[in-house]
């Protein structure tokens, strides 16, 4: 056979906003992080492009369906017509986020791209020549599709390459919605050579080959659970049918946790050098992208004390945002989370008979007890249950161990407010 | 765990200073105000439990030197010896903690010790003062109990901290509340998810405006078909409109043509052609006619005669005449001035030989040896000289200074004799004055015992006092009274039991018996006393006492043969005081006269050093004269051998060398002059020679003696020259004038008849017989010509509009059969129709832009993204503040449980032991002490059952309540952890004297199990102290 070449990409979310920053972002940086899912799709053209690939594979979730943004699908399209100009096919089908009878604008779809529909549908992708290569691919006719779609499909002529393209989750991800679920036996019983998925964010290549099973992940991280590169599979068939696959990134701003330990800094101006250190390294390593960071503070020190003051957090974050936002690439700290102790001996303390070792042994008490724990949440319902507030705290609040983790916090606020210069 | 002893090597006022050891389980330190009592008390606060951080170094810094801190001895509950060590550092300061071995051990151990109780708990209820038992915030607030109960747990920021939690927590959300965080980000959530929605509207907006465009557009098209059909109907109607005009043009300009003669051939450009000749024809005869007067000109001058023709044949003369004229009318002018410089060059010779000397001429200036070989031997003079009178005037120098020098020397050694025997002489000499202060030493240590002996005889009288008290009659008198008590009382039932009969009188016999037996006992007893007015103890005291007298004594009288030995009438504090004072004058004294000595021996030493080198500098003046005679009398020698006067000095010989040299310069100047002159006049005289000759050959007039007519001869013999060629060449230029003008007159004649000729030609080839004729001619080719293009015009553009061949024909058939009014009538109705389509076409190629405009607007639409960001913000944001607000509560929550645990549990224990201390202290005034659950308070009962709170009791009362409580803790704490040392610091002083003893037997009884150490500046507190602690005296540490 002759071989080819095409780019799997999946779950682009085009337009979709960035979740979870916490801090107000400077105009700038906004303008990146709401262009970013629009570059990274760009990038896939371009790549598409520069490689001269012969086809674009998208395994659904091109856009957010709900947010009914019209920027998405306009870009969407262009992407598509600059594929079409350059001779290269377009594959896409719809999955949970953008179903076929979601809202969609009425816009022209370039003749070299083709949508699958509701029923799986077998497509040449080189139209000159039948049965070189062909997609076999199917859409969400709704958001919730809970059946197994591939046991719908038929069997493929094993003389062809067989390419699948679907949105489900394989082998039941407990970290994705079961949207369209099957098995990994289920793709190898259908004889097709390579299964293009979409639908869980992080790349996985789940089976090497016959078939090749492959997620290529989302190719644009877009909050804190999103990490590291975000990019697209290009997938080399060679004259024998090998599959060969090669990642590349195509994000253009990565999220990074940093951890910063206390325990060796002793004043507010050490700290702030080392994560700016730390940021700086991250910026080093981040390719050229900008970054969005999270950095959580832990460890057990004397700076516990300043950090837990209202606004020293603010501050720091402030102070660390105006040195690196402004840099291209830039970083910005969405948030600082402390995870801080003071130079306090707790086992020590728990063996004491005052007031400050009975406060620590019903912490421990209360992490055990289901009745204490009701009791504290039952005094939290002011505020989850407020008929105003309710809704946008809905899936804020907290259950057993988060509850459980708070209360570590709360114990840690307490010792702040209760004991100073008590380290003999 | 108890403190053995401190040792501060820093702290406050104290440096190097050691407290210990205190074995004594009470202590009792005494001291002034600001003898350091506090900083005891801080020190020992410190060094348990660190610096404050706050205050670090500033917290009682070393004052007095040493490094900031210090150590403290232990032993612990097992008897086990520690040494906890601290200074001041990083944090609360780094700490070592030793064992009895010196070996380092665990900070844990530390924390073992201390009964793993922190700071709050040690300040407030093991080591407190008087501030912090009555302080100010305990008295009438309605903090009162929470502070005894945050005093009780250990936390003194309780009531501080709930308060800024309950703060914190109404900032971030407040039940009904509007202005707190969470209301106020959930208000901006509201606002941007209005804005999402009227986002989500735009789509539908797309949807509707996506089908009218389809329906505009599809209008469009077809009346885009309607017009383009109308505009070829206009076309065509306006073909005929543009074309009739020149359809019309065409019949006029054929009509034309017929009417006009036809002339076949005429010259091209006939008129011009011929005006061109007739101007040529009329310029011919001017330039002939002027030709033939030139040449008559002409003629004329080649006939003029010319004077003194012959001159040009002395041309040479003449022009060496003219050149060397200028050059000597400069001759003429300058001889006066030149033979007038040279006269004054002269008289500036002669004033410089002059100046010379009358010895010296022009021979003698010119001649002089002034070489370079002189110059250098005039040099090695001059500075032959210059040294010798520079060492000479060097060693005068040396030598003054050094007789100076001498005087300074002899100066310092009277001062110094002057001084020395000023000085009076010591009384003692140096083994003198060691002898005297040995003896002074051994009569204080005399003395010492003396007073020792005294103060012992005078202790020994005072306790024999006391023995005599304690047997005095007060005590038989009371006896006496017992007697007579029981004595009645035995009566009184005697005669009861009389008058009851029965048993009652055997009872009362009995019972009164035995009272009366113990009156007579009562009695004998008080006799016996009597009897015995010593006590057995008086005895060894009154020995004792007798001895330490006659010690005295004995002591008395050595002293009194010291005084003799020492030369003093008696030895007391004060005069041997006045023996060391003296004695340590006498040692200044002796210091002071040494020092003189070396002194006067130093300036006799160096007076001598200074003569030696007196004598020495007089030898080199001495040298150093002989040195310069011997260079002037070298000098002398040479000027002799010049014949020069020898008054000269060798800086003089420069002068006279620049004399010499001046004057043989103007000797120069002046034979150059005299040349000069002699030039001058020569070349007068050569001029006058030449012209001379000239003159006379041309009539000239001429005066050689007279050197300014020489010039006039010569400029006019000049001027003959010149004019003479002038004539000579005008006269060869007119015959060449003239055979140029008759060739010219010539080619005139000929040039002449060609333009009559060309004339002729022209008017020919016109058919005409004269220029009249031709011009009429020429008229009519014209017009004919002229409507033949016009014509030619007309039909090109009929072409354009039908376009070629038949379609012309076709056009000019329609034109024949149709008029104007038909054509503009058809084409204002084509143009209405065409309008009407435009017009539609316009507005709805408007609507289309803005349907696009809207579709792009709504497609391009970025804002959505932004608050799609913006919601998630404000999400994010407001779960945050949840969380504060949570974590705030859960502390709340665990705060007030632990509280409420803690008061159930530990707090009855608490108050009963305080209860116990609370109504021994008050004498059984308040016997109950309790804290009421849930009201939190501390409630006391009097013994009339009358309850009163903290608030309602005195001053004095309520801090013996507070001491209560802390006792009470330190007992319930006691009972769990390690008993740790209890430090106070003037806690008694304001309590009663009854209230005062019994808290003093409060800490004697607290004493069995923990530490006591009290600071006090009181002797009433001390000696309360020893009175409770009775025979187990305390331990007494005097500072200040």
């Amino acid at each position: 056979m002759k071989p080819f070449r095409f780019v799997h990409s999946a779950d682009l979310h085009l337009d979709s906003p960035f979740t979870g920053l916490k801090s107000s972002v400077p105009e700038h940086v906004a303008k990146s992080l709401r262009q970013a899912t629009f570059d990274a799709y760009e990038n896939i053209v371009d790549l598409c492009i520069t490689e001269g690939v012969d086809a674009l594979l998208i395994a659904g979730d091109v856009y957010d369906g709900a947010d009914r943004s019209l920027r998405a699908q306009r870009r969407f399209i262009e992407g598509l017509d600059r594929l079409h100009q350059n001779g290269i096919r377009s594959f896409v089908c719809h999955g949970n986020h953008d179903p076929l009878d979601g809202w969609e604008a009425r816009l022209r779809y370039p003749p070299s791209c083709h949508r699958f529909g509701s029923k799986f549908q077998a497509v040449e992708v080189f139209e000159n020549e039948p049965g070189r290569a062909v997609v076999h691919g199917v859409s969400y006719p709704t958001r919730n599709v809970k059946r197994n779609l591939v046991r719908r499909m038929g069997r493929v002529d094993p003389l062809f390459f067989n390419v699948g393209l679907l949105h489900a989750n394989v082998d039941n991800d407990a970290n994705h919605l079961a949207y369209a679920p099957c098995t990994l036996s289920d793709l190898a019983d259908t004889g097709v050579d390579y299964w293009a998925l979409g639908h869980v964010h992080t790349r996985r290549v789940l089976n090497t080959q016959s078939p090749t099973v492959v997620y290529p992940g989302n190719p644009q991280g877009r909050h804190l659970n999103e990490t590291g590169a975000r990019g697209v599979y290009l997938v080399t068939v060679d004259e024998s049918g090998r599959i060969g696959l090669e990642f590349r990134p195509v994000d253009t701003v990565r999220w990074e946790r940093l951890i910063v330990d206390i325990a060796e800094t002793d004043t507010e101006q050490n700290l702030l050098d080392d994560l700016h250190r730390r940021v700086g390294e991250a910026l080093e390593q981040g390719e050229g992208r900008s970054l969005v960071l999270r950095m959580t503070l832990s460890g057990r020190g004397g700076l516990h004390r300043f950090l837990r003051q209202p606004g020293s957090i603010d501050d720091l974050t402030d102070e660390l945002n105006r040195a690196s936002a402004d840099l291209h690439p830039f970083a910005w700290c969405e948030r600082i989370e402390d995870r801080t102790a003071g130079p306090f001996d707790r086992e020590e303390r728990l063996q004491g008979s005052d007031f400050v070792a009975d406060l620590l042994r019903l912490c421990d008490q209360a992490k055990k007890d289901p009745e204490l724990l009701g009791k504290l949440r039952e005094s939290l319902s002011d505020l989850f249950h407020h008929w105003k507030y309710r809704r946008y705290l809905k899936d804020a609040v907290p259950d057993d161990p988060a509850l459980s983790g708070l209360l570590d916090e709360a114990e840690s606020m307490a010792l702040n407010l209760l004991v100073e210069d008590d380290v003999p | 765990m108890r403190i053995q002893g401190f040792r501060i090597d820093g702290f406050g006022r104290f440096a190097d200073h050691s407290v210990g050891p205190l074995d004594n389980p009470l202590t009792l330190i005494y001291g002034p105000n600001e003898a350091g009592k506090s900083t005891y008390l801080a020190f020992i606060r410190t060094i348990l439990f660190g610096f404050p951080r706050r205050l670090g170094h500033r917290h009682y810094p070393p004052l007095s030197g040493g490094r900031h801190g210090g150590s403290i001895d232990l032993v612990g509950g097992d008897g086990g010896r520690y040494v906890v060590h601290r200074v001041q550092g990083r944090g609360a300061g780094p700490v070592t903690v030793t064992g009895g071995n010196g070996e380092v051990l665990d900070k844990g151990v530390l924390a073992q010790l201390l009964g793993h109780h922190g700071r709050d708990v040690f300040e407030s209820v093991f080591a407190f003062t008087l501030e912090d038992l009555h302080s100010g915030d305990l008295l009438g607030k309605s903090s009162v109990n929470s502070q005894i109960y945050s005093a009780g747990m250990g936390v003194t920021k309780l009531p501080q901290a709930v308060k800024k939690l309950q703060a914190e927590r109404a900032t971030l959300f407040l039940k009904g509340g509007s202005v707190n965080r969470i209301a106020r980000t959930a208000r901006k959530l509201d606002e941007v998810e209005a804005r999402l929605r009227d986002v989500a509207n735009n789509a539908v907006e797309f949807g509707r405006l996506t089908t009218r465009l389809q329906e505009v557009e599809s209008r469009l098209s077809d009346l885009k078909r309607v017009r383009r059909r109308g505009q070829s109907r206009l076309d065509h109607r306006r073909q005929l409109q543009d074309a009739w005009e020149d359809w019309n043009d065409l019949i006029g300009v054929d009509r034309q043509l017929v009417e006009l003669p036809v002339i076949k051939d005429f010259p091209v450009d006939g008129i011009r052609r011929l005006e061109a000749l007739e101007e040529r024809l009329r310029g011919a005869r001017r330039e002939y006619d002027s030709a033939r007067t030139g040449v008559e000109e002409a003629r004329a001058k080649t006939t003029v005669r010319i004077e003194h023709a012959a001159i040009v044949d002395s041309a040479v003369e003449i022009r060496n005449l003219a050149r060397l004229r200028g050059a000597f009318d400069k001759s003429v002018r300058d001889l006066p001035k030149r033979q007038a410089e040279l006269e004054n060059y002269r008289n500036d010779l002669l004033k410089t030989i002059q100046e010379l000397g009358p010895d010296w001429d022009e021979q003698r200036l010119e001649h002089f040896d002034l070489s370079l070989a002189v110059r250098e031997e005039i040099s090695e003079h001059e500075e032959r000289l210059r040294r010798a009178r520079e060492g000479l005037r060097r060693s005068e120098s040396a030598h003054e200074q050094a007789e100076g020098l001498l005087k300074e020397a002899s100066q310092s050694v009277d001062r110094a004799k002057k001084e020395l025997e000023a000085d009076p002489r010591p009384e003692y000499d140096a083994d003198g004055v060691r002898r005297r202060r040995s003896e002074v030493r051994r009569a204080r240590a005399q003395l010492n015992r003396y007073e020792r002996e005294v103060q012992r005889a005078s202790d020994l009288k005072r306790q024999l006092d006391g023995v005599y008290r304690a047997g005095s009659p007060a005590a038989g008198n009371a006896m006496m009274w017992l007697a007579v008590l029981c004595a009645a009382i035995g009566i009184v039932l005697a005669v009861a039991g009389v008058m009851g009969g029965g048993a009652i009188l055997v009872m009362g016999v009995v019972t009164s018996l035995i009272l009366i037996a113990l009156a007579v006992y009562f009695l004998v007893r008080n006799r016996a006393g009597a009897g015995t007015a010593e006590s057995p103890i008086a005895d060894p005291i009154r020995r004792s006492l007798e001895d330490a007298r006659r010690r005295h004594l004995d002591m008395r009288a050595e002293l009194g043969e010291t005084a003799l030995e020492m030369g003093l009438k008696e030895i007391n504090e004060s005069v041997l005081t006045d023996a060391e004072e003296s004695l340590d004058a006498e040692n200044l004294r002796l210091a002071q006269r040494e020092r003189l000595r070396q002194v006067l021996k130093q300036a006799k030493e160096s007076m001598r050093e200074r003569a030696a080198r007196k004598d020495e500098a007089g030898e080199n003046v001495a040298r150093a004269r002989a040195r310069v005679d011997a260079a002037r009398m070298a000098w002398r020698a040479w000027l002799e051998e010049r014949s020069l006067h020898t008054t000269f000095t060798p800086e003089a010989m420069g002068e006279l060398r620049g004399q010499i040299e001046l004057g043989r310069n103007r000797f120069a100047e002046v034979r150059n002059w005299r040349q000069r002159i002699a030039g001058i006049r020569e070349d007068i005289d050569s001029y006058a020679a030449m012209v001379g000759p000239l003159a006379s050959s041309f009539d000239v007039d001429f005066d050689p003696g007279d050197a300014h007519a020489v010039g006039g001869t010569a400029d006019a013999l000049i001027d003959l020259d010149e004019r003479v060629r002038r004539k000579l060449r005008d006269r060869a230029n007119a015959t060449t004038e003239l055979h140029t003008a008759e060739s010219e007159l010539k080619e005139r004649e000929k040039r002449l008849a060609a333009a009559e000729s060309e004339l002729r030609r022209l008017l020919g080839s016109g058919g005409a017989t004269d220029a009249e004729h031709f011009r009429k001619r020429a008229e009519r080719f014209r017009q004919r010509a002229e409507l033949g293009e016009r014509r030619r015009e007309v039909l090109s553009r009929l072409q354009r509009i039908s376009g070629p061949g038949e379609r012309l024909d076709s056009l000019m058939q329609r034109l024949e059969n149709i008029d104007l009014q038909s054509i503009l009538a058809r084409i204002n109705q084509v143009r209405d129709e065409l309008d009407e389509a435009d017009k539609e076409i316009q507005s709805l190629s408007t609507e289309r832009g803005g349907i696009r405009s809207d579709l792009d607007r709504l497609i391009g639409e970025e804002q959505s993204s932004g608050w799609r960001m913006e919601r998630h913000l404000l999400l994010e944001q407001i779960r945050g503040h949840a969380r504060e607000w949570v974590i705030r509560t859960l502390v709340q929550q665990l705060l007030e449980s632990a509280q409420s645990k803690f008061e159930k549990e530990r707090q009855p224990g608490v108050v009963r032991h305080a209860e116990r201390f609370f109504d021994r202290i008050t004498g059984n005034r308040y016997p109950q002490v309790y804290a009421p659950l849930g009201e939190r308070t501390i409630i006391v009962t009097e013994g009339a059952g009358h309850r009163k709170s903290p608030d309602e009791l005195s001053r004095g009362t309520r801090e013996q309540l507070f001491l209560s409580l802390r006792f009470g803790l330190i007992r319930e704490l006691g009972l769990r952890t390690e008993p740790l040392p209890v430090v106070v610091d003037e806690v008694l002083v304001n309590f009663d004297p009854d209230r005062a003893l019994r808290a003093a037997r409060a800490f004697v009884e607290l004493s069995r199990t923990n530490q006591i150490l009290v600071f006090t500046c009181h002797p009433a507190v001390v000696e309360l102290f020893q009175k409770a602690a009775g025979e187990k005296s305390p331990d007494l540490i005097w500072i200040g």
